[in-house]
C-alpha cells in the first residue's frame, strides 16, 4: 500500500494547560572541522518513541535488554526517515552509532562524514510528528564556538544550516 | 607582618598602567536612556498605593470581594448532562458602586461557535501535523477534526433572577455574562441572585479539556471530573477592575473567595469525591463504608480502603438506577469541582499538620493500578508535608488526588492526574514518575492558586511557577523519604527546577521566546515559560543569588501575607525584597521581564609579573606628565608567559620590600594571575568559580552579579597566590543554566564530549 495523501493541519484544540504530557525532542548538531564531520546527538522519550515504533513492529518495548538488533535496526530506519540531512540535493547518509537509555530518554548518536565542497547543508526534523499533534522539536546546531537554534513544527521542519555560522 | 593593604597603597598609584594595556576601543556611545541591567524597576512595577503598599504586603485599603454559592446540581449519566440552579451571594467589599455584574461561563469555550476553536492560524502554533492516512489512528485524528459534528457543548442559560424572583437582564458576551443591577450595588452591600443552567458534558479525553468525562466502554461505564460547571462571578479588584480577559483556553481562572453548599444528586452507585467537607456520610455510604470512613481519619500510617478493587469492580457492574446526593460544604474556597464514577477505588489517610489531621485521599479506577495504589496518597502526603514547611500550614481538611486519563488540573481541595498503566499493568518510567510529579504540581496548587490567589488569567506563571518550584523541592524530598521506591536513582529525576533542565528553552530560536511576563494566552511554550524558567529562577535565587535562608524566609513572608489574598507580580517582586534586603530588581528585569540568557566565558587567564621594564603606553602617560623615577618609584606588572617562574623583576619593588625588617617583612604573594570573564548572554549572573592549583587545591569563590554593573561585557579580577593556576572552570557546579559551557574553562578542555564518550565506547 502506498501513502494515499499527506495533509497539513492545524488542530485546534483547548490543550495547552494545567500539567500533562508535554512533546518536545532535542536534537544537538555539532560540526568538527577537524574531521570534517557532523556529530548528532537526538533525544526523545522513550515511551512515546516506543508506541511510535510499535506501529512498525507490533509489541516491540524499548528496553536496555530486548532484541537490540531489532530495536536499533527499528532506530535507525526510523531516524532515517525523520531526520534527514541534504545537501546540494543529495541526502547526506549518516552512521548510526547507537543509542543508550537514560531515566525516561532514548539517546540516539549519529555521524556524518562531510565531502570537501560541502559548505551548508539542510536538516529536516519530523521526528515524532506521527505520535502526536503537539510534538515539537528543538534544534541546536553549533560550529567554532557559534550557535544556531531551531524549532521544528510540521509547517516549517526543514532548516538551512550553513556549516560557518555568521551573524 | 606588614599587611598587604599597606604595602600596595605606593602601587596603586601605578595600577593605570595595567588598565592602559587591557583597555579595549569601545564605539563612542551617544546620549542615551539609562540601558543598564541594575536600573531599577520603577517604570515597570505600578506605583505603591493604599491596596498594595511598596514593601508588597496589602496595604490599609485592600479589599476583595466575597462570593457565596448555594448550588444544586444533578448529574445525568445516561444523557451526559449537567443540570443546575445556584443562589449566589455578593457582597461588595469595594469602595465603588457597581452598575452590573461579570459572570464567567468557561463552559461556553466548547460551544459549536466558539471565537476561541478559531483562535489559531495554519502554521503559527506547534500543533500542525502531517496526517498520513495509512496510519489508522491518524485517519481517526483528520476525521474527529474535520469530518465530525462539533460538539454541543456550553452553557444553556435557563434564567437570572433576583432575591424577590424577578428576572434580571444578562448579556453574554463569549464566556462572560453580564447582570445588570436594578440598583447600583453600593459598598459594603450585598446582592443575591439565582442562576438556572443545564449543559452537555464533553468526553475530555478526545479534545483534551480540563474538564468532562472519560468513557469505558468495556464496561460501559464513565468517569466523571466535573469542574467550571456553574457560572461563576468574576474577580472585581483594585488592578483589573472587572476581570474582562476572556477565557480563551490557556489563560486560566481568577476567582473570589467564599463559602460553598453544594449538593449533588448523582446515580446511587457511584463513589464521589468533591471540595468541601463531607455533611452526610451516613446517608451515602454504606455502613461498612463509614466505618472504615471513620477508621481512615485515625490511620497515620497508611491508607484505609473506604472502597477496594475488588468493591470497585462488583459497582462498576451496578448500573443502578436510584440517585443519592452528596452534600458538601466548603469554607473560604475560590471555586468547587467533584469527581464521580462507578469505577472508583477510594483511600485516604490522615496527616498531622500544623496540630490538625488533614486527610490525603485517593480516588481511581482500576485502570490505575498497579500504579495508583503505591504513589498516589504518598505523593498527597509529601506534597501537604512539605510545602506546609515552606508556606503555611495546610488550612483546608483534606487534599484528594483523582485519577483521570491525559489530566492534571488543580482545584480547591481536589485535582485531577495522569498516570496509566498499559493494559498489561507495565508501566514506563515516564509514566511513573510522570504521575508522582503530576500529583505534587496538582496537590501543590492548594498552595499556589487555591490559597494565594494569584490572577491566573493575566500571569500563568504566579501560580505555576511558583508551584512547580515547590513542586522541586517536594520531589526531592519524595526521593529522601520514600528511597527504595527510586529505582536506585540518586536524585529524584525532577523534569524541571534543576539550572540544566531549562538551557535548551532558553538557547532556543528567539523568535519563538517570549518573557515571563506575557500573558499565557501569547506564548509558544507554555510549559517552559510559565512553569520550568520561572521555577528554575526561583531555584537559583535560593540555591545562588540569595542563599536558602534568606530565600526561605522572603518566600515564606509573600506566602503568609497573601494568604486567601489576590496578589499581583509587583507585590511578589517587592516581598522577595522587602524581607530580604536583596535588591532583585536587575534580577526580576532579565529573568522575568526579557528573553536574555545567561553565557559567561572565561576570556583569558594571564600571569603578570613586576618588571622594570617601561610599558610603551605608560611610557608616554610618564612623558605626558613628566613624572619621574625619583618623584614616585615606578611599579609596573607586565604579561608574562603562564609557565614562567615568578620573580620580582622590579628593582623599585624589591628596594621597597627591603626597607622592612623582621617581623614587618612583606610577604609578597608569588604569582599574580589576570582573569578575564567575559558575559555573551544578556543575563546578569554572579559569577561562580573554580581555581584548581597545580598541588591539587582548590578555591571556590563567587563575585557577585553587581560586577557587571558597570561593565556587562568583561570583567577582570587579579588572583595574587602562593600556588600555580592549573585551571579555571565557571559554574562547576551547573548552578546558573549557562546555556554555553564549552567556554567555561581555562585552559580550553580538549575534554572528551559526551558524543566522543559514546563513540570511544562503541569503538567507532
Amino acid at each position: 500500500m502506498r501513502i494515499i495523501s499527506l495533509f497539513f493541519l492545524t488542530l485546534i484544540t483547548i490543550s495547552c494547560f494545567a500539567l500533562h504530557k508535554f512533546y518536545v525532542s532535542t536534537t544537538s548538531i555539532k560540526y568538527i572541522p577537524e574531521d570534517r564531520s557532523l556529530q548528532i546527538t537526538a533525544q526523545v522519550f522513550t515511551d512515546d518513541f516506543e508506541f511510535t515504533l510499535q506501529k512498525r513492529s507490533s509489541g516491540i518495548k524499548l528496553n536496555p535488554d530486548n532484541k537490540v538488533e531489532l530495536v536499533d535496526s527499528l532506530i535507525k530506519k526510523y531516524f532515517k526517515k525523520n531526520l534527514v540531512f541534504k545537501s546540494k540535493d543529495s541526502i547526506l547518509q549518516f552512521d548510526y552509532l547507537g543509542k543508550i537509555y537514560r531515566n525516561d530518554l532514548l539517546v540516539a548518536y549519529l555521524e556524518i562524514l562531510l565531502d570537501s565542497t560541502i559548505t551548508n547543508f539542510d536538516v529536516k526534523n519530523t521526528l515524532l510528528f506521527d505520535f502526536t499533534d503537539d510534538q515539537k522539536n528543538i534544534l541546536h546546531f553549533r560550529s567554532r564556538g557559534r550557535r544556531k537554534s531551531f524549532l521544528s513544527v510540521s509547517s516549517r521542519h526543514t532548516f538551512e544550516v550553513e556549516l560557518n555560522i555568521s551573524d | 607582618m606588614k599587611t598587604l593593604k599597606t604595602f600596595f597603597s605606593p602601587v596603586i598609584l601605578f595600577t593605570f598602567l595595567i588598565n592602559v594595556q587591557g583597555q579595549e576601543v569601545s564605539q563612542s556611545l551617544g546620549g542615551h536612556l539609562n540601558g543598564n541591567k541594575f536600573k531599577q524597576l520603577k517604570e515597570e512595577l505600578p506605583t505603591p498605593n493604599k491596596f498594595r503598599t511598596a514593601s508588597g504586603a496589602p496595604g490599609e485599603d485592600y479589599y476583595q470581594q466575597k462570593v457565596d454559592y448555594v448550588i444544586d446540581v444533578e448529574l445525568d449519566d445516561k444523557n451526559k448532562r449537567l443540570y443546575g440552579q445556584e443562589e449566589i451571594t455578593y457582597t461588595n467589599n469595594s469602595p465603588d458602586v457597581l452598575e452590573y455584574l461579570w459572570l464567567q461561563l468557561d463552559q461556553n469555550i466548547r460551544k459549536k461557535d466558539a471565537p476561541a476553536l478559531q483562535k489559531n492560524s495554519e502554521g503559527d502554533t506547534a500543533h500542525n501535523i502531517i496526517y498520513n492516512l495509512i496510519d489508522e489512528s491518524q485517519v481517526d485524528r483528520f476525521a474527529s477534526r474535520h469530518l465530525e459534528i462539533p460538539f454541543d457543548g456550553g452553557f444553556n442559560i435557563q434564567w437570572v433572577k433576583d432575591e424577590s424572583n424577578q428576572f434580571l437582564k444578562y448579556t453574554i458576551n463569549m464566556t462572560m455574562m453580564r447582570v445588570d443591577l436594578p440598583q447600583p450595588l453600593k459598598s459594603g452591600e450585598q446582592f443575591k441572585l439565582s442562576v438556572k443552567w443545564w449543559y452537555n458534558i464533553n468526553d475530555h479525553v478526545k479534545k483534551r479539556a480540563r474538564s468532562g468525562y472519560e468513557p469505558f466502554p468495556k464496561d460501559g461505564n464513565r468517569l466523571y471530573v466535573i469542574a467550571q460547571f456553574f457560572p461563576r462571578l468574576a474577580v472585581y479588584n483594585d488592578v483589573e477592575g472587572w476581570q474582562n480577559h476572556q477565557f480563551w483556553g490557556n489563560g486560566e481562572f481568577a476567582l473570589n473567595f467564599g463559602n460553598y453548599e453544594v449538593n449533588l444528586t448523582v446515580p446511587a452507585d457511584h463513589i464521589l469525591e468533591a471540595t468541601g467537607i463531607l455533611q452526610n456520610p451516613k446517608e451515602v455510604l454504606s455502613i461498612e463504608q463509614y466505618r472504615r470512613y471513620k477508621r481512615a481519619e485515625k490511620s497515620f500510617d497508611e491508607p484505609v480502603f473506604i472502597v477496594n478493587q475488588e468493591e470497585a469492580e462488583a459497582n462498576e457492574k451496578s448500573f443502578s438506577e436510584d440517585k443519592k446526593t452528596w452534600k458538601f460544604i466548603a469554607k473560604n474556597v475560590r471555586d468547587f469541582a467533584f469527581a464521580s464514577s462507578r469505577k472508583f477505588i477510594w483511600e485516604m489517610m490522615a496527616v498531622p499538620i500544623g496540630g490538625k489531621n488533614i486527610m490525603a485521599v485517593s480516588l481511581y479506577p482500576k485502570e490505575g493500578n498497579p500504579l495508583w495504589e503505591q504513589f498516589s496518597t504518598r505523593a498527597v502526603v509529601q506534597t501537604l508535608k512539605t510545602y506546609s514547611k515552606f508556606t503555611f500550614d495546610y488550612p483546608y481538611s483534606k487534599a484528594v488526588s483523582v485519577h483521570s486519563k491525559n489530566q492534571g488540573m488543580e482545584y480547591p481541595m481536589i485535582c485531577w492526574n495522569y498516570g496509566r498503566p498499559d493494559e498489561d499493568g507495565t508501566y514506563s518510567f515516564r509514566e511513573k514518575y510522570g504521575m508522582i510529579s503530576v500529583i505534587i504540581h496538582e496537590i501543590g496548587h492548594n498552595f499556589f492558586p487555591m490559597i494565594v490567589n494569584s490572577d491566573e488569567r493575566q500571569w500563568g506563571w504566579m501560580d505555576e511557577g511558583l508551584n512547580t518550584f515547590m513542586q522541586y523541592l517536594t520531589e526531592q524530598e519524595f526521593a529522601k523519604r520514600n528511597p527504595l521506591s527510586m529505582d536506585n536513582l540518586s536524585k529524584y529525576p525532577s523534569r524541571r527546577g534543576d539550572p540544566d533542565r531549562i538551557v535548551s528553552y532558553m538557547a532556543g530560536d528567539q523568535s519563538f521566546l517570549a518573557p515571563i511576563m506575557s500573558n499565557p494566552e501569547n506564548i509558544y511554550d507554555l510549559g517552559a515559560n510559565a512553569y520550568g524558567k520561572p521555577a528554575t529562577a526561583l531555584n537559583i535565587l535560593r540555591e545562588t543569588v540569595m542563599g536558602r535562608e534568606l530565600f526561605d524566609f522572603a518566600f515564606k513572608t509573600y506566602s503568609k501575607r497573601w494568604k486567601f489574598k489576590h496578589p499581583t507580580p509587583a507585590d511578589f517582586f517587592r516581598t522577595m525584597e522587602d524581607a530580604s534586603a536583596v535588591d532583585l530588581d536587575w534580577f526580576w528585569r532579565g529573568w522575568f521581564y526579557t528573553t536574555d540568557y545567561v553565557d559567561i566565558g572565561v576570556k583569558s587567564l594571564k600571569k603578570l609579573q613586576f618588571t622594570n621594564n617601561i610599558p610603551e603606553k605608560a611610557q608616554a602617560i610618564i612623558d605626558k606628565y613628566g613624572i619621574t623615577n625619583e618623584d614616585y618609584p615606578f611599579i609596573f606588572l607586565e604579561q608574562e608567559d603562564i609557565k614562567t617562574e615568578s620573580k620580582i623583576g622590579s628593582d623599585n619593588l624589591q628596594a621597597y620590600l627591603d626597607k622592612f625588617e623582621n617581623d614587618d617583612k612583606v610577604q609578597l604573594p608569588r604569582n599574580f594571575y589576570e582573569v578575564t570573564f567575559e558575559k555573551l548572554g544578556g543575563l546578569v549572573m554572579p559569577i561562580l568559580v573554580a581555581y584548581n592549583y597545580e598541588d591539587g587545591s582548590s578555591d571556590r569563590v563567587k563575585y557577585p552579579a553587581e560586577i557587571w554593573r558597570k561593565n556587562d561585557q568583561y570583567v577582570k579580577k587579579i588572583i595574587a597566590t602562593n600556588k600555580k593556576i592549573k585551571s579555571v572552570v565557571l559554574d562547576p557546579d551547573s548552578a546558573t543554566s549557562d546555556i554555553d559551557v564549552e567556554n567555561n574553562t581555562w585552559p580550553k578542555e580538549e575534554s572528551l564530549s559526551e558524543f566522543d564518550l559514546f563513540k570511544s565506547k562503541t569503538n567507532r
